[in-house]
């Protein structure tokens, strides 16, 4: 089974604690921070939609339906680099909310030794056993509620990890606290924006740049991009790519799989290499997973042969998940944090080459602009087709029984804020239709005398 | 400087403009060939519908207005401002403007150096870092670049600066 989904199946087992318990929520939150600031719970959500994603039918859980079962899947699938990190962080957090885990010495500590091993020296169970003790160890653990008090303590894990010879180069091979990103929401608390940024001397920097390449993201996701395919140019440096992501590709059918249709656009300048991406043109359309889909990937050249890498992500999927669930959702599937996967997976880890960043000078060149009634005309059709859409689906759930006062209100403030959107952005329309107005015409040539 | 009132104010200018000058353009259309002899109720049913569409269009519009007036007026609240990493001035104790009209990211999206600010705009003696700060509420995603101008007292010179908007 994938990876990532077993992944997701221990933080799914978690949220399921935190919700069920405020002690659990507290617990977690000095790991998972957005556990203690806010109610939020997510897996069940997110299993719901899953379901409705699937393209084929099937009585099968899309995910471990518990701790247990998620962390034996996890004892036999060979793991590093930057997924090492993300399966130690999510049972450390497991830790917190399942503290049985730590203290009695039973079934779960068992299989949590054998998630462990795969990733460390020797791969040995009883090295797991020893970082689980570490994990846990109430010393390490922070004592205030910052960001910097958490990386404190991970990088603490690391370091007595690697003094006990459990991990062999830890700030190569598995990189800074996962799941660190600053969360905040736009659209009314619908859109998640996330950032995260980390210095690094593990790789080179014309190295790191050379896996930015989105073909590169297949290789080195651990099996989370499936596809990432050059659908060609659109316009001048711009690349039309289609996204499949999965927690498992190779059965993706039954598992949480989405595809999006993204843009990006390559910038280079002395020391430093940006790739942003934005939904394709004429994106999000009607019965597309993701509504919200932009941000970028940067790696910026230091002194001394270090590189600060910054990622960001906006995002909103077509189900009517929070803020605080779209960035713990994130946090398991790892979507947001790519990069760390390209530095610390492929680019640090494999001997792989990547590709040449294509990056070009920053240009000054507006994208063709469509004529402003045409682009008006296409987004009153996304908009209006988005609201059939809604409303068909909010039909098919009353006949079926399931369409709750709560789905209501979801859906009754996705329809304004799309509107809010909409409509803002016709006034910038309107606006550019008068720069537009505006601008000196070409004066035309004469023509040539006979 | 450009406030977002007079901003505002200006952008409606524009929309009313531009209304009316396609009101004009649709009803001289209309007009020409209700003035020809064939004109039928087809056409008159077709011309009703590009009518509408165009009513229901403007109605759009202006509350589009309606709506960024009252996110002007109302809700100056939970800003997207951003800083950069820090830059380094060739010239220590420079003064520093953004130059240009703006700083722009790989799809053409711009910051307008109005609300981008260099802080701090003149450097002390001997001192050369500095950050790009900008107010990116309602802008896209992405990374803008540009340049800042440093300038001494018989120097100038350009530094490349970026800033990331999450």
């Amino acid at each position: 089974m994938g990876e990532i989904r077993d992944l997701v199946g221990i933080f799914g087992a978690i949220d399921r604690a935190a919700a069920a318990d405020p002690n659990v929520r507290q617990a977690v939150g000095r790991i998972i921070p957005l556990y203690r600031r806010s109610d939020v719970r997510w897996f069940d959500d997110f299993v719901a939609w899953t379901k409705e994603l699937r393209t084929e039918q099937s009585d099968t859980p899309p995910f471990p339906e518990s701790l247990d079962v998620a962390l034996n899947g996890l004892a036999g699938t060979p793991t590093k680099g930057r997924m090492m990190a993300r399966r130690m962080f999510a049972i450390a957090a497991a830790l917190q909310a399942f503290p049985d885990v730590a203290d009695s010495g039973g079934q779960w500590k068992d299989s949590a030794a054998r998630a462990l091993a795969p990733g460390l020296v020797e791969q040995s169970e009883d090295r797991g056993r020893a970082v689980l003790g570490i994990l846990g160890d109430e010393d390490l653990l922070p004592k205030e509620d910052t960001p910097e008090a958490r990386d404190t303590w991970w990088d603490k894990v690391l370091q007595k990890a690697s003094s006990e010879g459990h991990i062999e180069n830890p700030e190569l091979t598995i990189g800074p606290r996962p799941c660190a990103g600053r969360v905040s929401g736009a659209d009314c608390g619908l859109t998640a924006t996330i950032e995260s940024g980390f210095t690094t001397s593990s790789v080179k920097f014309d190295r790191a740049c050379s896996f930015l390449h989105p073909t590169n993201w297949p290789a080195c996701s651990n099996g989370f991009w499936c596809e990432m395919d050059d659908c060609g140019e659109v316009r001048p440096g711009v690349h039309h790519f289609h996204e499949v992501v999965s927690t498992d590709c190779k059965n993706s059918a039954l598992a949480w799989t989405i595809s999006a249709e993204l843009d990006f656009k390559f910038t280079q300048l002395p020391d430093l290499a940006i790739a942003e991406y934005q939904l394709h043109e004429g994106h999000p359309k009607p019965g597309d997973a993701v509504l919200v889909d932009e941000g970028s990937l940067v790696v910026h050249k230091l002194g001394g042969g270090e590189s600060r890498v910054i990622t960001t992500k906006r995002v909103r999927f077509n189900y009517p998940f929070s803020v605080e669930a779209l960035a713990l959702i994130m946090c398991a599937l790892g979507y947001a944090s790519l990069v760390e996967d390209l530095v610390f997976t492929c680019a640090a880890l494999k001997r792989k080459k990547g590709v040449e960043f294509p990056g070009t000078e920053p240009t000054r060149i507006v994208p063709p602009v469509k004529h402003p009634a045409d682009e008006l005309g296409d987004r009153l059709k996304a908009c209006v087709d988005h609201y059939a859409e809604t409303a068909r689906a909010a039909s098919e759930k009353t006949a079926a029984g399931t369409y709750t006062a709560d789905a209501l209100a979801q859906d009754v403030a996705q329809m304004w804020v799309r509107a809010a959107r909409e409509l803002s952005d016709f006034v910038q329309l309107g606006a550019r239709n008068a720069q537009a107005a505006g601008a000196r015409a070409p004066r035309r040539r004469p023509a040539p005398r006979r | 400087m450009p406030t977002p009132f007079t901003d505002l104010l200006q952008s409606y200018a524009d929309l009313t403009s531009s209304l009316a000058e396609r009101w004009r353009a649709h009803s001289a259309n209309v007009a020409s060939k209700v003035q020809r002899p064939g004109y039928k109720l087809d056409q008159a049913v077709s011309d009703l519908a590009a009518t509408a569409a165009l009513a229901t269009e403007t109605g759009y519009l202006l509350a589009a207005q309606a709506f960024e007036a009252v996110s002007v007026v109302a809700a100056p609240l939970e800003r997207n401002v951003v800083f950069s990493e820090p830059f380094q001035s060739p010239l220590p104790g420079a003064t520093l403007a953004v130059d240009g009209q703006h700083l722009i990211n790989g799809f053409g999206d711009t910051l307008p150096a109005s609300i981008v600010a260099i802080q701090p705009p003149q450097l002390k003696a001997g001192e050369t870092e500095f950050f790009v700060r900008a107010d990116a509420t309602g802008r896209r995603a992405g990374t803008y670049v540009g340049k800042v101008t440093t300038v001494t007292p018989g120097a100038s010179g350009h530094v490349d600066v970026w800033i990331v908007v999450p």
